[in-house]
């Protein structure tokens, strides 16, 4: 086990070196800040001053090593915008962000057990149609215009819950329903099809040799086994969230990752385009290692299969 | 010319607000500086506006005496985390509504030019020599007393070599501060709309400017410290929060806090404003605005800006050398259809490069209605036989800018011309547009404004279009080099006529901004130049 976690951590720091690379090389790529920290009344001269008091007159390899150097001290930069430093805007926006991934997780996982469960003991009747059919819609609705569609209905006209910020708890509500909602469907429709799968092996119909009503069996065997899956699939999901709460972090003004690339994209921030790429490397490669871990925790023969 | 207006005992001189720029982003300030405000059809029309006549009222009115002392808060809608709240390197309506708040001008604008930080102002026969009377007993958030030393400091900071905004402040050659009470500024060149700009320069606590470039640099955008009635206190977030300043000389404030919340989707910022979690929202497209008209609880406000769309040309070289293939462009593009169906009609068409109620403003003679047959002939004349192709960009910054992009395409390719339009980011047209007669695009869509009714973009032409033209070049300088009086308005006059029939840049119209806010706040004036709202005499009535 020892191994295998040691040579996800070597596996991880490849990719996050990647990371660095990639995000030098399009930060690089876009040109250098210069002409926007000049503006256009600035001289050629007062350009060139710039350019080497910021270090980007420098060769590209000098500057790619330094990058790295720095970046492994964990020495970004400062935000070329605002007077922080890149790494700790990047780290108040941070926790914003995983707060909602996470609690969107536990929505999703809560709602969408119950529903996996139903359909299944149910298979193939009405409710069961009914529900794969609304879930197919629900997957099928963009974050954006469900976002928009809840500020609608729950703040203009109902005047229930705030629109925008992350001022106290009701905020929290309706940008995790907004980004649960599709991540609901898909694991209803991941549950069900792991759960059929199961309830098709021999040991299944073992079981119900044995005499078990179909409802122990879902609940007691094929539940329990859908657990590895659903880890590996929440793991899986954590970086697309972490990308995918940009548009509604941007919706509801929500002080998080998504807000942040916006505003450090539109103003070329470049430490903080970088700062936001390794750091959200970094938290990606970690939470793959902690499902993994916790895959073999629960699973005994991953443990055995090392 | 002699400028001499004390406002009376104590009244509300703040509520005039700073005029001043306002370019979608600080670059934008720079090539089309920004707007102040002004009258759509006359001054007076203007003076209306200030007083509030503009506003649909469509919540109950706000009555009521203010509070005594400052109580609840007040929050805007920002567009975005503003980049920098230093005034020199930015202005946006990013920063703008925060900076405008935090700092004060010598002067302030609302159609006409006031007494603000300044009493009184004058300037001799050739605008060389700029006087200004300095408030006493002001004080800065810091403590620092205001006087001609602070004067001098901030003006020095803008002119500096990191400033966006040195031309606004000259710079003089000399700054007689030996009345702490008065400062005198003293140019090489006549420097007529030195007054104007004045009431776009914020005054920043010399206390805050002293030390190391770098370090100096670094305070200003952090801690921001003026005049005004609030002061700042923290960035939360993206957002921006400030507090009463107990000692602020004018009018208010009346809230013991104000913030600045960033929004960046224009239907949330809406939506927020409907809900409540903000009360104040500035420069709502018109479409949208459409859909808030009746909201109960709603005031809006239609407001006639400096803020002018305009195309700039590359006229150094073909198709836009030849002054025909120029006007064939104006013949065809339907601005009023344009007008009508992208801004809903809220804007007006002149034909002068000026907004309508800028200083010096006439409607040229020469006119371009619709008319693509025209401007098929005039390109026949130039010589063109096939399609004139040109490439266009509209920056997506720009209000609307799409959609109106696409509709000139449309109307320039049904006149004989074959148009690739693209929207680009702005730090990308930025780039193009520095390259003079290098850039890639032959015409840029840009969203220019003209502080507090100056000439200011009149003077970029060389740079805007690469225009050369003999005439028009000496009249703008003829226009440059006297102060305010008859002479220079017959010079603007002159300017404005050659300028329609040459069209070094194409003028488009002159767009109106709508602000939306809370009807319950009382003592609210929209900012007329749709960037600056003055926070200072707002408050909640304390019970009718």
């Amino acid at each position: 086990v020892r191994r295998l976690i040691l040579s996800r951590i070597g596996q991880g720091a490849v990719v996050l070196f990647g990371a660095i690379t990639i995000s030098f090389v399009l930060a690089n790529l876009s040109g250098n800040p210069i002409d926007i920290i000049a503006g256009l009344n600035a001289t050629p001269e007062q350009r060139a001053t710039l350019k080497h008091e910021y270090g980007y007159d420098r060769p590209i390899p000098t500057r790619f090593v330094e990058y790295v150097a720095h970046a492994a001290q964990g020495k970004l930069g400062d935000s070329i915008q605002q007077p922080e430093s890149a790494v700790s805007l990047v780290a108040q926006a941070l926790p914003y962000t995983l707060a909602l991934v996470m609690l969107a997780m536990l929505v999703a996982v809560a709602v969408s057990l119950p529903i996996a469960v139903h359909s299944v003991l149910r298979r193939e009747s009405a409710t069961d149609k009914g529900l794969r059919g609304t879930m197919t819609i629900m997957q099928g609705l963009p974050e954006f215009w469900l976002a928009i569609m809840f500020v609608l209905v729950f703040s203009v006209w109902l005047g229930w819950l705030p629109v925008i910020g992350a001022g106290g708890p009701a905020n929290y509500i309706l940008p995790t329903l907004a980004i649960s909602i599709p991540l609901i469907s898909t694991m209803v429709r991941l549950l069900r099809g792991h759960m059929l799968d199961i309830m098709g092996m021999e040991f299944v119909t073992a079981l119900r040799a044995k005499g078990l009503s179909e409802r122990d069996i879902v609940m007691h065997h094929a539940l329990r086994n859908t657990v590895p899956v659903t880890v590996t699939f929440l793991a899986l999901q954590i970086g697309w969230l972490i990308g995918g709460t940009l548009i509604v972090e941007t919706v509801f003004a929500w002080p998080g990752i998504g807000n942040l690339t916006v505003q450090a994209t539109t103003h070329r921030d470049i430490p903080v385009i970088q700062a936001i790429v390794i750091i959200v490397a970094i938290v990606y490669i970690a939470m793959n290692l902690l499902a993994d871990v916790l895959a073999m925790v629960i699973d005994p023969r991953l443990r055995e299969a090392t | 010319m002699i400028h001499n207006r004390d406002e009376p005992d104590g009244v509300v001189v703040d509520e005039a607000g700073s005029a001043s720029p306002g370019g979608m982003t600080r670059q934008h300030f720079l090539i089309k500086g920004a707007g102040g405000v002004v009258g759509l059809t006359s001054l007076s029309a203007l003076v209306a506006a200030c007083g509030g006549n503009s506003t649909t009222d469509t919540g109950a009115p706000a009555t009521g005496k203010p509070p005594s002392k400052p109580v609840g808060s007040v929050s805007l809608a920002l567009v975005g985390a503003p980049p920098s709240l230093d005034p020199t390197r930015s202005y946006s309506l990013n920063d703008l509504p925060v900076t405008s708040n935090i700092y004060e001008s010598l002067l302030a604008y609302d159609g006409e030019l006031r007494p603000s930080l300044a009493t009184s102002w004058s300037s001799n026969e050739d605008a060389t020599k700029w006087t200004f009377d300095l408030r006493r007993g002001v004080k800065f958030h810091d403590g620092t007393p205001f006087d001609a030393n602070a004067v001098k400091a901030s003006v020095d900071y803008h002119a500096r070599r990191e400033s966006y905004v040195p031309f606004l402040v000259g710079p003089p050659t000399k700054i007689d501060t030996s009345d702490p009470s008065q400062v005198v500024l003293t140019f090489k060149e006549p420097f007529p709309e030195f007054g104007r700009y004045m009431s776009v320069v914020k005054i920043i606590s010399p206390t805050l400017l002293e030390g190391p470039a770098a370090a100096v640099a670094k305070r200003v955008n952090a801690t921001p410290t003026g005049t005004g009635p609030y002061r700042f206190v923290r960035r939360q977030n993206n957002d921006v929060v400030a507090a009463a300043f107990d000692e602020h000389w004018g009018t208010g404030p009346y809230f013991a806090e104000a913030t600045f919340k960033v929004i960046p989707d224009p239907s949330t910022r809406v939506s927020a404003l409907e809900a409540g979690d903000v009360n104040i929202v500035n420069q709502i497209p018109p479409p949208t605005a459409a859909g808030l008209e009746g909201r109960p609880g709603i005031s809006l406000a239609s407001l006639p800006t400096l803020t002018t769309f305009q195309m700039s040309l590359a006229t150094a070289r073909p198709p836009f050398n030849d002054r025909r293939v120029r006007q064939a462009l104006m013949y065809a593009i339907d601005r009023q259809a344009i007008l009508d169906s992208v801004f809903l009609g809220k804007g007006v068409i002149s034909g002068s490069p000026l907004p309508p109620a800028a200083y010096g403003f006439v409607k040229p003679a020469t006119q371009y209605g619709h008319d693509p047959e025209k401007a098929k002939s005039l390109l026949k004349a130039a010589g063109h036989t096939g399609p004139v192709h040109f490439t266009m960009v509209v920056f997506d910054s720009v209000l609307l800018g799409s959609q109106m992009g696409q509709a000139i395409a449309a109307m320039a390719n049904d006149a004989g011309f074959s148009v690739k339009c693209d929207v680009v980011d702005q730090g990308v047209g930025d780039k193009d547009i520095v390259k003079g007669n290098k850039r890639r695009y032959d015409a840029f869509i840009l969203d220019n404004g003209f502080p507090a009714g100056s000439a200011l973009h009149v003077n970029n032409i060389t740079f805007y279009s690469q225009y050369e033209g003999k005439e028009l070049l000496g009249q703008i300088a003829k226009m440059n080099s006297v102060g305010d009086g008859p002479e220079r308005l017959r010079a603007l006059a002159e300017v404005q006529e050659t300028w329609a029939r040459e069209l070094p840049v194409l003028p488009l119209w002159t767009q109106e901004f709508i602000d939306g806010y809370d009807s319950s706040i009382a003592g609210y004036k929209p900012p007329l130049d749709g960037f600056q709202p003055q926070l200072g005499p707002a408050y909640r009535p304390v019970s009718a």
